[in-house]
């Protein structure tokens, strides 16, 4: 017991005041939203003068006088007067208490129904889950007006009642929300470490559970009461309310039955209910915007770690040091150049003026018909590199300086267009991971025709007929069957065939496979290598494949280029780089291959 | 009684504006932000690496992709759009279901406004099946679950 009591008391004063420390984060950017502010001024502004009614007003808004029905504005009435002789303005204020009473009236029972059932369902689950998943969607199909009209006929115009039954219908909406926030956060390990350390059930909904849904339950209740104002003017302005208090749905109704002799009537009570709306519907997208930003402090985390990556990439640029390169053996006449890069530099301009260079330097050659591998680890701009002879850089991204010629043409200087044709004509991508990189609503058969269709010109029974064989020939067994498939019906290794099929369709001179193996299975790498081999041999196309990995380069490479932080340190015959590697970073790739591949031999019983 | 279309549409233009201004604001935030996380997916480079065109990268595959939330959102405010038609029918004098449902309750006809009820009930569950069903041609792997 003790102990349990200790490790709780470890526990909650360390959640707690984490999620204080975010609350009040959200509550001091909200303060920082001129928007959210304004409007949430503009409701406590209305707030306070339907409370403060009698210091605004003499009138009594109930008090009809015939000799001055439909008097105009001034006349000793601020707005004037309405069809039975009463103030407008006095009507307008304490209108406001009624309409604002009832629509938080109703609000108020849908929050408390919603989120107590919302709680219970979300964290015992079980049969009370099912039931009340039941009724909330019967509600949501039920039309709140007419169940409200309803309502009225058969117990007459009560605007509390009438209010209430609106707040049950109204349940769902916190429901929902509670139950999905509290599924979520039922299994996290802080509330398995209070429930271990023996907190009742009721203390951690309190404490840890409902402090998670706090902000999005006010962001709710917002949204509810608007809805709630709507409905009940809505009611009122129908003639259905209760006649003997002033609401603004009444002001509504007597408005528009002397619209035509008085039409102002119309506008004050109009412009309440349309500024108390427009004020909550801004405040709660302020919240909601604020909310969604500290939701995802992840992904600022990412870029941030990204930014800092490329940034090191950029500080370790040396623009001294050479690209080592081994020579070609003499005997091989060199086959015609296919990609000439010279001095690319790839950069992304920041906030603060300055660019972050990503690729500094970058010379490459790539000559027809070989596969030439370029190696290096995360963050050392290989893949930026292969992007941009795509053209395809991530938003932002652009290329600095250099050229990227292909057969002599440079591709960072023609316009988009012809880029486009280029792009799955001439030079072609294999992704690195197959389950993302095929659009998830289309069928194979069909990603894989579009572009024949487009780049061969062909008609769609014979870009069937090819994609079929295209299939069969990246060793897909039932082409039919997979040609008609959805990307998620396939597995990893399979949507990597369609990829590389997707690749070689229209007869391109150049792949570019991106880290080709990372994502699949060992066993599966080696088929998908095997392919690659198989496929360049057949359709004698040039391959530059990016990697991290020395065995794809062994495998499959004639030439390889190293790169590092940027820039590429070592390039030359795959063979000779592999036999004397120069550069230390070169040699330390090595190293770290050896270190992983020794096998252990087969244990031997005749050992000395 | 005969209605002439060009009538028709004359009357029917600012009661369907009142009706639906809202909504279409509502839709236009949904498919805005599933657009901007669709063109964030990897495959929208591969279908660009295959030379496929802007327009139909943006129309064909993005949109496609992004229209299931926003038929989310049309699906969950289409009873609002029932209830809020009550209201549109009697400023604009339509004699629709909802000016009935209007009638019946000045004249305490109970039954009548009861039926009503069960009426909308089975058009909105209609509409979201129809939805449901439009979900499932948009999203394949919506189909199976």
């Amino acid at each position: 017991m003790t102990e349990a009591a200790v490790s709780t008391g470890v526990l909650a004063p360390d959640v707690s005041s984490d999620m204080r420390a975010a609350r009040s984060h959200l509550a001091r950017r909200f303060a920082k939203n001129p928007l959210g502010i304004a409007a949430l001024s503009v409701l406590v502004l209305i707030v306070l003068a339907v409370i403060c009614a009698p210091l605004l007003t003499s009138y009594n808004p109930n008090a009809v006088s015939v000799l001055n029905i439909l008097q105009g504005p001034g006349s000793g009435h601020l707005l004037g007067t309405d069809g039975a002789g009463r103030d407008v303005w006095s009507r307008l204020l304490y209108g406001g208490r009624y309409t604002l009473a009832g629509a938080l009236l109703a609000t108020v029972v849908a929050a408390v129904l919603g989120i107590a059932s919302g709680l219970v369902a979300g964290y015992y689950g079980k049969w009370f889950e099912s039931a009340a998943s039941w009724v909330t969607t019967l509600l949501m199909a039920l039309p709140g007006i007419v169940v409200l009209l309803a309502a009225r006929s058969v117990l007459g115009p009560s605007l509390w009642t009438v209010m209430i039954i609106f707040g049950v219908l109204l349940v769902p909406a916190f429901y929902r929300l509670v139950f999905a926030a509290v599924s979520g956060v039922r299994n996290e390990l802080f509330v398995d470490a209070a429930r271990v350390s023996g907190v009742s059930d009721l203390r951690i909904i309190a404490r840890h559970i409902l402090t998670v849904v706090r902000a999005p339950i006010i962001l709710q209740a917002s949204i509810v009461f608007g809805i709630a104002i709507a409905v009940q003017v809505g009611l009122d302005f129908l003639g259905f309310g209760d006649q003997s208090i002033p609401t603004w749905g009444n002001m509504l109704n007597d408005g528009f039955t002397n619209l035509y002799r008085d039409p102002q009537l119309v506008i004050w009570p109009g412009l309440a209910v349309v500024i108390t709306g427009v004020a909550l519907t801004l405040f709660a997208n302020a919240l909601r915007d604020e909310l969604e930003q500290s939701a995802r402090p992840s992904r600022r985390r990412r870029a941030a770690a990204a930014t800092a990556a490329t940034a090191t990439a950029a500080e370790a640029v040396r623009p001294d040091s050479d690209t080592i390169v081994h020579a070609e053996p003499d005997s091989s006449a060199p086959a015609p150049l296919l990609l000439h890069i010279e001095d690319l530099a790839v950069g992304y301009p920041q906030a603060d003026g300055s660019v972050t260079r990503v690729v500094d330097n970058v010379s490459l050659d790539i000559r027809r018909g070989e596969v030439h591998g370029l190696i290096g680890e995360s963050g050392s701009g290989k893949t930026q590199t292969a992007w941009s002879v795509l053209r395809l850089l991530p938003a932002g991204g652009e290329i600095l300086e250099g050229s990227i010629r292909l057969d002599g043409e440079d591709l960072s200087r023609v316009p988009s267009a012809k880029m486009r044709d280029i792009r799955g004509g001439r030079i072609a991508y294999i992704p690195q991971e197959p389950m993302s990189n095929l659009d998830p609503s289309f069928t194979i058969g069909s990603q894989l025709t579009e572009p024949m269709r487009i780049k061969l010109g062909v008609s769609k029974t014979e870009a069937k007929a090819r994609a079929l064989k295209l299939l069969g020939q990246v060793g897909i067994p039932n082409p039919e069957r997979t040609f008609a498939s959805y990307p998620h019906e396939l597995s990893g290794g399979m949507a990597q065939r369609v990829l590389i099929a997707g690749a070689v369709s229209c007869e391109p001179d150049l792949i570019i496979a991106d880290e080709p193996t990372t994502a699949l299975d060992v066993t599966i790498q080696a088929d998908i290598l095997d392919l690659l081999r198989e496929l360049q041999r057949e359709l004698g196309v040039t391959i530059l494949i990016v990697t991290h990995n020395f065995g794809v380069v062994a495998d499959l490479c004639d030439q390889v280029s190293v790169m590092q932080k940027g820039r590429i340190v070592e390039t030359g015959p795959a063979r000779s780089v592999f036999a004397d590697p120069q550069h230390p970073y070169t040699r330390s790739l090595f190293d770290a291959i050896l270190d992983e591949s020794p096998a252990r031999g087969p244990y031997l019983e005749t050992r000395p | 009684m005969t209605y002439y279309f060009g009538g028709w549409l004359r009357t029917v233009t600012l009661p369907v504006i009142a009706l639906s201004i809202g909504l279409v604001a509502g839709v236009a935030q949904q498919v805005r932000s599933s657009v901007i996380d669709a063109l964030r997916q990897d495959w929208v480079r591969t279908l660009r690496s295959r030379g496929v065109s802007e327009r139909s990268v943006l129309f064909k595959h993005v949109l496609r992709n992004a229209g299931g939330p926003a038929l989310s959102v049309l699906a969950l405010s289409f009873v609002g759009l029932l209830g809020g038609a009550v209201i549109i029918e009697e400023v604009f004098g339509i004699p629709g279901l909802g000016q009935i449902a209007v009638l019946a309750t000045s004249d305490g006809d109970v039954p009548l406004v009861m039926g009503l009820v069960v009426a909308i009930g089975v058009i909105v569950i209609l509409v979201n099946l129809a939805i449901d069903l439009l979900q499932g041609f948009l999203n394949p792997k919506a189909r199976i679950s």
